[in-house]
């Protein structure tokens, strides 16, 4: 596993969330952009923000969104914004990326998306 | 945070979002009434007929069953105006049998029901943020007088009325109520009375009735400055002066929220409401710090117009 690598152009879906269960039928997405910028899909909503990397440490957001309503997905998206706010540091290999909170504790999984 | 507190604090958010005199729209033109809103008061049947509830129900892979649900604006007999992200999910056009707009009450449970014929987001969503789009529905609604929306010169007109003043406007939907924050009040309420916890989430979440709040503009320079300061920056999340308006409560409290997409922003002027906005995104809800955004309706209007009689003409690829 390589530590504090660029993330720049990677795109990536959550496969595992400590405080959600992801429905498999639910799409679900994260971006890094090459100019800071990090944008996705919540399951319902588009989000967006911005995030800084040094070394194997991370920083996103404060995040916003676009304003859909989805009654049964609310609990879920507030989940997701919320864990990728939440992270303090991360691990990547060629096909997955771990977000740790401050305590060094497993946030989130996430498996690169397929190049289109 | 104790079971008896977070009951307190949920009971005196409802009753402030919900407890007050009348809608913004029953207030004059100096505004009124208004200054109490936190996150909106309940619209009286006739105040916003041109209000939509936009509404998908799919099924995925799984068979799972879902739904999600937008505002907009009948504009005219047979078009609504909405948001673009409402008529897509990453990138992809939603299916127009998979959606339907109901009309004609504040009561969600009161709408009336008519099929949607196309779906028509603006083609520079994803590449440039054009967040506008447009539903035509299967038959007009007749009964509804549509709103007008807004042209270049007024929007020059309402920034030139009082150049001391920023413009004030009115939003409305069927939004959630409170901030993230407070629902996770309701999540520990849950742990005391599960069934209560269900009710004010679900009231929360999704109110029965139509709201609005009043909203005054913030400087779009400042607003994007204020946005770019914490990172916003790609397609989708870029301020431009050119295609959008900030917006937020007097008190800073009032905003739109998750389900008020789409949903218009409008304007009074000489007595007559015309819509400026398209309810589009933003940081949390009435955060105090992050106003929300909302696409400029007058710099697509001729995309609105060019679509609608590009439809007309069956040329339903209008270019803007």
């Amino acid at each position: 596993m390589t530590m504090g690598v660029d993330l720049s152009g990677s795109k990536w879906h959550p496969s595992f969330m400590t405080k959600s269960e992801i429905p498999s039928g639910v799409h679900m997405s994260v971006q890094f952009g090459p100019d800071g910028s990090i944008s996705g899909y919540g399951g319902c909503n588009r989000f967006f923000g911005g995030y800084t990397i040094d070394g194997d440490h991370i920083k996103i957001g404060p995040l916003g969104s676009t304003r859909k309503g989805c009654p049964g997905l609310t609990q879920l998206e507030t989940s997701f914004f919320a864990t990728l706010e939440a992270a303090k540091s991360f691990a990547q290999d060629d096909g997955t990326l771990t977000l740790f909170d401050a305590a060094g504790d497993k946030l989130a999984q996430f498996v690169r998306a397929e190049e289109k | 945070m104790t079971g008896r507190n977070v009951f307190c604090r949920l009971f005196a958010l409802l009753a402030l979002s919900g407890g007050v005199a009348g809608p913004a729209l029953a207030a004059d033109d100096t505004g009124k009434n208004s200054e109490m809103i936190v996150n909106g008061v309940p619209v009286e049947e006739g105040q916003i007929p041109w209000q939509v509830f936009l509404t998908r129900s799919w099924t995925d892979a799984n068979g799972d069953r879902w739904v999600a649900w937008c505002g907009g604006s009948l504009i005219a007999p047979q078009w609504v105006l909405t948001a673009a992200h409402c008529l897509e999910d990453e990138g992809v056009a939603n299916k127009p049998e998979e959606m339907e707009v109901g009309y004609g009450s504040v009561h969600r449970s009161k709408l009336k029901t008519v099929k949607i014929e196309q779906v028509i987001p603006h083609a520079d969503y994803k590449s440039k943020g054009s967040d506008i789009g447009l539903v035509k529905l299967k038959r007009p609604i007749g009964i509804i007088r549509p709103i007008e929306i807004a042209a270049p010169e007024i929007d020059a007109t309402l920034h030139s009325a009082n150049a001391n003043a920023a413009p004030t406007y009115v939003v409305s939907g069927w939004g959630r109520l409170l901030d993230i924050g407070d629902i996770d009040l309701a999540t520990q309420l849950h742990e005391v009375n599960p069934q209560a916890a269900q009710a004010m989430a679900e009231e929360i979440n999704s109110p029965e009735q139509l709201r609005a709040a009043d909203l005054v503009e913030v400087d779009v320079h400042d607003c994007a400055k204020l946005y770019k300061s914490v990172g916003y920056g790609g397609p989708t999340s870029t301020i431009d002066v050119e295609r959008n308006i900030c917006a937020e409560g007097k008190d800073k409290r009032a905003d739109s929220c998750q389900g008020d997409s789409g949903g218009p922003l409008v304007a009074k002027l000489q007595g007559k409401f015309v819509q400026v906005g398209v309810v589009s995104w933003g940081h949390s809800c009435a955060d105090g710090v992050f106003p929300g955004v909302y696409t400029k309706v007058s710099s697509y209007k001729d995309w609105v117009n060019n679509t609608i009689n590009g439809a007309a003409a069956g040329d339903t690829a209008a270019k803007p």
